[in-house]
């Protein structure tokens, strides 16, 4: 099942629509960073694939840290960690995406197969539209029929060094398990992770911190 | 000229001048043909020089006459700032150092007025007794993880801190950082190399952290900043993750590339952490020293200022040249050019040729 996504990409529709879910750009982008810095804590040393599950904890921890101000919840349905809203109506959990991601055009997809909480988060998306021919279905429309589960969707793009990111909420998944069709999409612009590296260091140059920019103002 | 009715001179900015030039009283009195006693009695603000002597001591000291008649600068003293070789130091280059500062702070104050330049962000680990912590805590805040620094004065000047040059032709002078207020400071010595240059940084960023309410002075207080720096440039993690566990000497040059660090620095690392004997790193030194301690191999290009061409650039598209600046500061054209030396490019003809390539960047105003 494929439907064409509703895909906010300018920063005053992308701003509007956290607005309506109660969040804002600045908020996810600090916990993308945080994500990014706990891969930046990781070397030769560590395990492979633990720089991108820290950089998943760390993300989904700064989530509900800020969120948890705002009077969201923590949830964990059976080890799926989630941050639910006050009225129990939005839920944001953190998944890892494919190339695909952040792209306006783009059909992404979760890159790995997600679990039975995932499916059941999916259906009840899916029941949530109950009218597939309206591509956006209104806040109230969605508290009507339950909670609306949506994904941080992260791809660390090695070429483009930049991690792409969209807050987008799922409708389908693929034969494997990978979620692969959304309602919406709200994409993020995408940090650079210019040094933040996972290349393993024996030519003589290591991964290196960020190239830095500053802003300066001139005075009146 | 200005109208020389009555100059007069402020016997601060005299003293400041004779220092900057690393002259005594009694050189300055036969250069410019004054009675001892009387240079004296200027600095003391007993009574002025007549025109004709002031514009002497003026001419002798290479600084406009109106550079004298400003209010007083501020001048760093000793205790307000760190100097890493201090006892090294003659006090008429620690003198030169200090007053080369006062220049610099006089400049910046001038930069301020023009340009929003980047907050401090630097927090104060001044509780935390251990430098390494110190290190790793600064790293967190500034979400660095363990990844190589890629530009140290980049970096300072992101947090908030103005880097300026130190041109003093000593080696003894290194580097110097400060506390004004709520603005730090950091002067480099830019004449060195690069990879040493980056330890003088990440030194007195661990002066400003660690030390910014006592006077950083003492061999206890250097030995906390070179730790700090040793550990915020080479993060105990990547260094682990990097180095082998019997380097030789050719080794520790293919290896500083890492981190930007000259190969001692990284050799102290290593037996520092443990992962080379006393033994391995006794005869690292012994190499390095054949080698002469003075040249760095394979040194990294060198570090320049963000910030400082940028602003430059911006003034320069308004019709402000570098000498139109030093003129408004009322300083001579080549103490702003020290100031700048090796942030900036330099120009030779007074910065009228546009010394600085003209960036693609985007100044907006404010109003």
């Amino acid at each position: 099942m494929t439907l064409p996504a509703s895909v906010y990409v300018e920063s005053w529709d992308v701003n509007n629509r956290l607005g309506e879910l109660g969040l804002d750009e600045p908020l996810l982008i600090q916990a993308v960073d945080r994500g990014l810095a706990a891969w930046a804590s990781c070397t030769a040393n560590h395990p492979p694939a633990i720089p991108g599950i820290w950089a998943w904890a760390e993300t989904m921890c700064s989530l509900r840290e800020q969120l948890i101000f705002r009077g969201w919840e923590r949830l964990n349905e059976s080890n799926w960690p989630l941050v639910v809203n006050g009225n129990q109506m939005i839920a944001i959990s953190v998944a890892t995406g494919d190339e695909q991601t952040g792209r306006k055009a783009g059909f992404p997809s979760t890159s790995s197969a997600k679990g039975p909480r995932t499916v059941s988060a999916i259906v009840a998306n899916q029941r949530q539209l109950v009218f597939p021919e309206m591509m956006l279905p209104p806040i109230d429309s969605l508290n009507a029929s339950g909670r609306a589960t949506w994904l941080l969707l992260m791809h660390r793009d090695k070429d483009a060094r930049q991690v792409r990111c969209e807050l987008s909420r799922p409708i389908s998944m693929d034969l494997e398990g990978r979620v692969d069709g959304w309602a919406e999409r709200i994409i993020l612009s995408p940090r650079s992770f210019d040094g933040y590296d996972d290349t393993l260091v024996g030519d003589g140059s290591g991964p290196q911190s960020p190239e830095i920019t500053v802003e300066i103002r001139r005075r009146a | 000229m200005p109208d020389l009715e009555r100059v007069i001179p402020n016997p601060t900015r005299l003293a400041l001048a004779r220092k900057r030039r690393g002259c005594k009283k009694t050189k300055l009195a036969e250069l410019s043909k004054v009675d001892l006693r009387a240079i004296s009695a200027f600095e003391a603000g007993e009574y002025p020089p007549a025109e004709e002597t002031l514009a002497r001591i003026a001419s002798v000291l290479g600084f406009p006459i109106e550079f004298f008649c400003g209010d007083d600068l501020d001048e760093p003293s000793l205790d307000s700032g760190s100097f890493r070789s201090m006892s090294k130091m003659t006090a008429a280059q620690r003198d030169m150092a200090l007053s080369q500062a006062a220049l610099g702070l006089h400049f910046m104050g001038w930069l301020e007025d023009r340009f929003e330049l980047p907050p401090p962000d630097l927090p104060d680990l001044s509780r935390e007794p251990n430098p390494e912590a110190a290190a790793e805590s600064l790293r967190r805040a500034w979400s660095l993880g363990a990844l190589s620094i890629r530009n140290m004065i980049h970096l300072l000047e992101a947090k908030g801190v103005r880097v300026l040059s130190l041109a003093v032709d000593a080696r003894e002078v290194d580097a110097f950082s400060m506390w004004k207020g709520a603005r730090p400071f950091v002067f480099l010595n830019t004449y060195k190399s690069t990879e040493p240059s980056r330890f003088d940084a990440a030194h007195e960023l661990g002066h400003l952290v660690l030390h910014k309410h006592g006077p950083p002075q003492g061999r206890e207080a250097e030995k906390q900043a070179n730790t700090f720096a040793s550990a915020f440039l080479m993060p105990r993690g990547s260094v682990l993750a990097n180095t082998v566990k019997f380097p030789s000497y050719l080794t520790l040059v293919r290896l500083k590339k890492v981190w930007t660090t000259s190969v001692s620095a990284l050799n102290y690392r290593l037996h520092d952490l443990g992962v080379i004997s006393d033994w391995q790193y006794r005869g690292i030194c012994i190499e390095i020293a054949k080698r002469g301690r003075e040249t760095e191999p394979v040194e990294a290009p060198r570090e320049t200022s963000l910030i400082l061409p940028r602003v430059l650039a911006s003034l320069y598209e308004e019709g402000i040249s570098r000498a139109e600046i030093a003129r408004a500061l009322n300083l001579p054209l080549t103490e702003l050019e020290q100031l700048l030396f090796g942030l900036a490019m330099t120009g030779i003809d007074g910065g009228r040729k546009h010394p600085t390539p003209p960036l693609p960047i985007n100044l907006k105003r404010v109003k």
